[in-house]
């Protein structure tokens, strides 16, 4: 028996936020959709870490001029009238925990992606070999035409890695590279909607 | 034009498969049920609650897949339900098939015999659903 479950789950539009432990998957999550949730664990160190599960869902919003916007979803639910002739697509964003021993876990959220922002740490370049592997490893589970974009994300900080250093260090063909700063809010709405006009829907 | 007749397909199919679930709860003290997508988005429901179905399918397709991953380990062969208690209440997550999962949400109390032959019944009935109407098959 074969079963298209996307045709009844079309409305959603399903990215993952992707990338290496620590590079900032949950905090651009939270900062795209305050309401979003997460299944953190307390480290020893007093951080946390995603264990399996970062939940949000925000709005897609293209005015009749053209403009798009980036809307958290309780957002868009308290100003509905606002957007009344715009075109709104729902996407739910999917943290993938970074972790290689969350793989199983990792799997099912990558399932039925249309697109990943891939987040990386660009002030440790220790990160780059998980990277490498955490990529291969979606290229592995999604194939090569699902639409992947890395967000060589931590632009703040001093020493960052510029994205074409960081895309020079991937070494991953016709990846784009964009910056971003998640924890002031810079790059993400922006490398989102790239992502999102780039989707074959 | 054959778009028209293919959404309506699939809305009739979301309808009798919502009568599944409703039926479902007639007959068993379960208050919610949601048919959810491997890829842990919402497909329809059913429920004497409101419930956050976004969250609640995310959630199913990562618990479904360490249950997977779990009779995996221990060679249990294959999945049958996961179920998780909590102290007001129980969540069963069910494969329906290879693409979908039905969450039953009880309470603490439900009878979990009848409540695991009722929902057997229910995913039976989805797939004949699902097959019966041939959607891309
Ligand atoms: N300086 C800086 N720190 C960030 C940025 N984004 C995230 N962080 C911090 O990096 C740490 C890990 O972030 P988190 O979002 O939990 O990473 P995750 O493991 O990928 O989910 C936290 O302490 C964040 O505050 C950023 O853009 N700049
Ligand atoms: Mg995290």
């Amino acid at each position: 028996m074969i079963i298209i479950s996307s045709i009844f789950t079309s409305k959603l539009i399903k990215i993952v936020i992707g990338g290496p432990y620590h590079s900032g998957k949950t905090t651009t999550i939270h900062k795209l959709d305050p309401r979003a949730r997460s299944a953190d664990k307390l480290q020893p160190d007093g951080q946390t870490t995603t264990v399996g599960f970062d939940l949000g869902k925000v709005v897609w919003v293209t005015s009749s001029d053209g403009q798009e916007e980036i809307i958290a979803y309780g957002d868009y639910e308290n100003n509905k009238e606002k957007y009344e002739n715009a075109n709104v697509r729902e996407i739910g964003l999917f943290g993938a925990a970074g972790q290689m021993r969350f793989s199983a876990v990792r799997k099912a959220t990558l399932r039925g992606a249309k697109g990943i922002l891939f987040v990386i740490d660009s002030s440790i370049s220790g990160h780059i070999g998980h990277a490498v592997a955490l990529y291969e490893e979606i290229r592995l589970i999604l194939g090569d035409d699902v639409p992947l974009i890395v967000l060589a994300n931590k632009q703040d900080i001093a020493d960052a890695k510029s994205p074409e250093e960081i895309s020079e260090l991937l070494n991953m063909n016709g990846v784009q590279v964009l910056p971003s700063s998640s924890i002031n809010e810079e790059g993400i709405r922006e490398a989102l909607l790239e992502l999102l006009n780039s989707l074959e829907l | 034009m054959m778009c028209k007749t293919l959404n309506e397909d699939i809305n009739l199919q979301l309808s009798n498969i919502q009568k599944i679930l409703e039926k479902l709860e007639q007959t068993t003290s379960s208050y919610a049920s949601i048919l959810v997508s491997m890829d842990g988005l919402p497909v329809v429901s059913a429920s004497q609650e409101s419930i956050n179905e976004f969250e609640a399918s995310a959630l199913a397709a990562s618990i479904l897949s360490l249950g997977e991953q779990t009779t995996e380990t221990f060679k249990h062969k294959k999945l049958h339900r996961v179920l998780v208690e909590g102290e007001k209440g129980i969540t069963i997550l069910t494969e329906v098939n290879q693409e979908l999962i039905l969450i039953t949400i009880a309470p603490r109390d439900a009878k979990l015999g009848i409540l695991f032959m009722e929902i057997e019944r229910s995913t039976k009935k989805i797939n004949k659903v699902l097959t019966d109407h041939v959607l891309g098959a």
